[in-house]
């Protein structure tokens, strides 16, 4: 998990960085969306019944991105986990309370 | 009569103590059946959240890379992402800031979902026009086969020149 004192020390990406900062975050996401769309697909085919499907959703909301320092990046690659989900039919929209943070950057 | 009553009052009894049984019973199946169902439903949140697990551990290089290249990026143009002063200036600017951009690129990546999903729909759309476009020209090519006069082929059948509607009949 992450380390607290490491999450505070470092300031997230934010609208006064440089347009760098956001090619090198956007390359990142997408290093991501690889990564999670293929584990997406395979919780989906491992998962019968629509509520094993939202628990392992769930389970995997709250912890992928755990050790990003960085709060906007973490909340955006859970943003695109759970719409991962969603896109495939997935109903993350009611995560277990308390184990995910930023849970109102992605949750609509 | 005494005797009956006794029969009738002892299988009463018995019939509660089954009733009871019987209940117990169902609860102890259904009892059973939610333990089992919380059992697969545990072991698929382990499936998820050992998935994100193995992702974080692959992200671990990919990640110190991105930060590094970040910081770098920030150092060049004079920023020190630690500083003190840096962050009280960002801080009142960072929470709008980002919740903006958090929901831009949400909406970048629904529309880039929304892309892909266009593309399978057309691709298996594509697929589908093509197996149908093989199936009409085979049904015509059979209409067409089907509607021949055989006759008129080889030395035994009727001279086209007897035919005038037959093509080429008067040529």
């Amino acid at each position: 998990m992450l380390d607290a004192q490491q999450a505070a020390a470092r300031l997230p990406v934010h609208a006064g960085d440089p347009p760098e900062v956001f090619v090198e975050q956007a390359r990142l996401l997408a290093w991501y969306s690889e990564h999670i769309g293929r584990d997406v697909e395979k919780i989906i085919a491992q998962c019968g019944s629509a509520a094993e499907q939202r628990v392992a959703a769930a389970a995997y909301l709250a912890e992928i991105g755990s050790n990003i320092p960085d709060r906007t990046i973490r909340a955006t690659v859970r943003r695109l986990a759970a719409l991962k989900f969603r896109t495939l039919g997935v109903d993350v929209q009611h995560p277990i309370a308390g184990q995910c943070e930023d849970v109102e950057t992605w949750v609509h | 009569m005494g005797a009956l009553a006794g029969v009738a009052a002892g299988s009463s009894v018995a019939s509660a103590g089954l009733g009871i049984l019987s209940s117990v019973m169902g609860g102890e199946a259904t009892q059973a059946a939610d333990q089992y169902q919380a059992g697969v439903l545990t072991e698929k949140a382990q499936i998820g959240q050992a998935q994100a697990v193995e992702v974080n551990a692959n992200a671990t290089m990919r990640l110190n890379q991105s930060l590094g290249n970040i910081d770098a990026v920030r150092a060049a143009s004079g920023d020190s992402p630690t500083s003190p002063t840096t962050a009280a200036l960002r801080r009142v600017t960072t929470s709008n800031a980002d919740q903006n951009k958090a929901i831009q690129i949400g909406n970048i990546l629904s529309q880039s979902e929304m892309d892909v999903a266009g593309a399978n729909y057309l691709k298996s759309a594509g697929s589908f026009a093509l197996s149908q476009s093989v199936v009409a020209g085979l049904a015509g090519a059979a209409g067409t086969i089907g509607k021949t006069n055989f006759s008129s082929f080889g030395p035994g059948g009727t001279p086209a020149s007897s035919n005038p509607t037959q093509i080429g009949a008067l040529y």
